[in-house]
């Protein structure tokens, strides 16, 4: 079992950040991720919503002052624009969070569903619909730069599912390239 | 919202209403149509701002369809606290609504028979009362279809072709039709067999709420039976197959009490004590409670239905003599129509009207003589 960063003690929580398309992790123990501030290690959100008041509002840099604890300097640079969680777990349209949504078993927004399918539909059925659905919505309700960003955001989902991080980095630059509708 | 047309609502009792005093145990079904809005979050996250916007979209569509004349419509921030509770009672709007306040609006036809809420827990929620048995829910869902194809011409709904029409709560998309069934269980209400009732419908999925739900409103016997969405495809066949069985289970069941209060002797013997009670009280005149008023209403109308009391009307006329007693004395409607703000004036309208409907003017009067036993 991979031992804690501060403490040494068997780890349970591991931080994941890609960076220039390379893995690098964080494994804490229980009593360490709790003085930091992570209650559950399930959910970034509940996570989010632990930080102490001092670092609220401003995930990455608590990730920073984390590894900047644990980390000699110089090892790991983790970049601010790198949003791979909130990437994964908001509605980009209404920033609803995955994490909201399993508090509530309520979503946010239509485009909740797109973002959220693969807890929806845990088949995955659901993403398999997807051309089916661009094809059914009616074309003038919805603009095509819309359209390929739903698209792509399924295909990160599922590249994030299948842990393969290089195609789901290469996925949210794409996306990053896409205007705002 | 002018007081004018706050005057009109009032002139007329709603639809379902007017079915309260009726025969029988399902009384109506009510079809609801549930849509949302591409581009506006679901209303419970939206801000007044995205409320009042995605409402601007939706009301041009309202009063574009076919054969609806809306007669009121207000902004939730233009009622007062009276015109809402006033609105709760007579079932036009919901819990949620009643909180609500910028951007949601609530829209009522001249037969008062269709509601539109706007931006309640989604942000179209279409609402038409059918009366008749459980037989006319085909015909119902048909209406409602239609009306649902008309908004997707009008409104960029939110659907995918996975999930069907899309709900702020995931297992309620599908067709965006769920249909609620007006209830009478008088018998089962008397023979406390309603948490059992309840239990049964649990097990299938479909909840009841009582139609008057302040404090024991349960006594008056009326409820709504809300049964689960309807998904799309075969799964829906399925599930209107379910709720037309359970609809004919519990009308069985209801049937059976009311006739094992004429059949059994200690059952004869408890609804014939409770008729007599409520008869003395009727004449006496005194005053009563609205939760009191709703349960001697019910259990006279039950009596008469069962054979054991005689009334002077025709049996149709005496049936509506009940149903606007249920209506008449509630209390934010005999504070709004008679000005009677205080409690203890309205438990004595109660007591007088009471006296003059049922003694007086039905002359309710006991049958046991008849009886088999």
């Amino acid at each position: 079992m991979k031992p804690c960063d501060i403490c040494g003690k068997p780890a349970s929580i591991f931080l994941t950040q890609i960076k220039g398309g390379k893995l690098k992790e964080l494994a804490l123990c229980k009593q360490c991720a709790k003085e930091k501030g992570f209650f559950d290690p399930h959910k970034l959100s509940l996570a989010e919503n632990a930080i102490p008041s001092e670092l609220s509002g401003d995930v990455e840099k608590f990730i920073r002052q984390m590894l900047d604890a644990v980390m000699p300097e110089g090892i790991m640079e983790p970049e601010m624009d790198e949003k791979i969680p909130d990437m994964l777990t908001k509605c980009p349209t209404c920033h609803y969070t995955l994490g909201q949504f399993r508090d509530t078993g309520l979503l946010g927004c239509p485009d909740c569903y797109k973002v959220f399918g693969a807890e929806i539909d845990p088949t995955g059925e659901g993403q398999d619909a997807d051309d089916e659905h661009d094809a059914e919505i009616k074309p003038d309700s919805i603009d095509p730069p819309t359209l390929e960003r739903g698209r792509l955001e399924l295909l990160l989902q599922k590249a994030v599912i299948e842990e393969n991080y290089e195609e789901a980095a290469r996925l949210r630059d794409l996306i990053k390239k896409i205007p705002e509708t | 919202m002018t007081e004018k047309s706050f005057q009109r609502l009032l002139s007329k009792p709603p639809a379902f209403s007017r079915y309260l005093g009726q025969d029988g145990v399902v009384l109506g079904s009510l079809g609801i149509l549930e849509l949302n809005i591409l581009g506006f979050p679901f209303p419970g996250w939206g801000t007044a701002e995205t409320c009042s916007r995605s409402a601007q979209v939706v009301l041009p569509a309202l009063h574009q369809l076919n054969g609806i004349k809306w007669n009121f419509e207000a902004e939730m921030c233009k009622l007062n606290s009276l015109h809402r509770r006033f609105l709760l009672e007579r079932m036009q709007i919901t819990y949620a609504m009643a909180a609500r306040n910028e951007g949601c609006h609530v829209l009522v036809n001249d037969k008062q028979d269709t509601e539109a809420y706007i931006n309640d827990e989604e942000t179209l929620l279409l609402l038409k009362f059918f009366p008749g048995t459980e037989k006319s829910m085909g015909k119902a869902e048909k209406e409602i279809e239609e009306r649902r194809e008309e908004l997707c011409k009008l409104l960029p709904v939110a659907r995918l072709p996975r999930y069907g029409f899309l709900a702020s709560y995931p297992g309620k998309a599908g067709t965006g039709i769920w249909f609620s069934f007006l209830v009478r269980l008088p018998g089962c209400t008397l023979l406390r067999l309603m948490r059992l009732v309840e239990k049964q419908l649990a097990r299938e999925n479909a909840s009841l709420q009582p139609v008057f739900p302040r404090g024991n409103g349960e006594y008056a016997g009326l409820y709504w039976l809300h049964a689960p969405a309807l998904s799309a495809g075969t799964a829906g066949i399925e599930a209107k197959r379910q709720v037309y069985h359970m609809l004919k289970a519990m009308s069985r069941q209801e049937i059976e009490v009311r006739q094992s209060l004429i059949s059994k002797r200690e059952c004869n013997r408890f609804i014939r004590k409770i008729l007599v009670n409520d008869l003395n009280k009727v004449e006496k005149g005194g005053a009563t409670s609205f939760n009191n008023a709703l349960r001697i209403i019910s259990e006279l109308q039950l009596g008469l239905e069962l054979g054991l009391l005689t009334t002077t009307l025709p049996r149709t006329e005496a049936r509506n003599c009940f149903t606007t007693a249920y209506m008449d004395l509630a209390p934010t409607a005999l504070e709004i129509q008679h000005g009677l703000t205080n409690v203890r004036k309205r438990r004595i309208a109660r007591g007088v009207y009471l006296h003059s409907m049922l003694s007086e003017k039905m002359g309710l009067k006991t049958n046991f003589t008849n009886m088999t036993l």
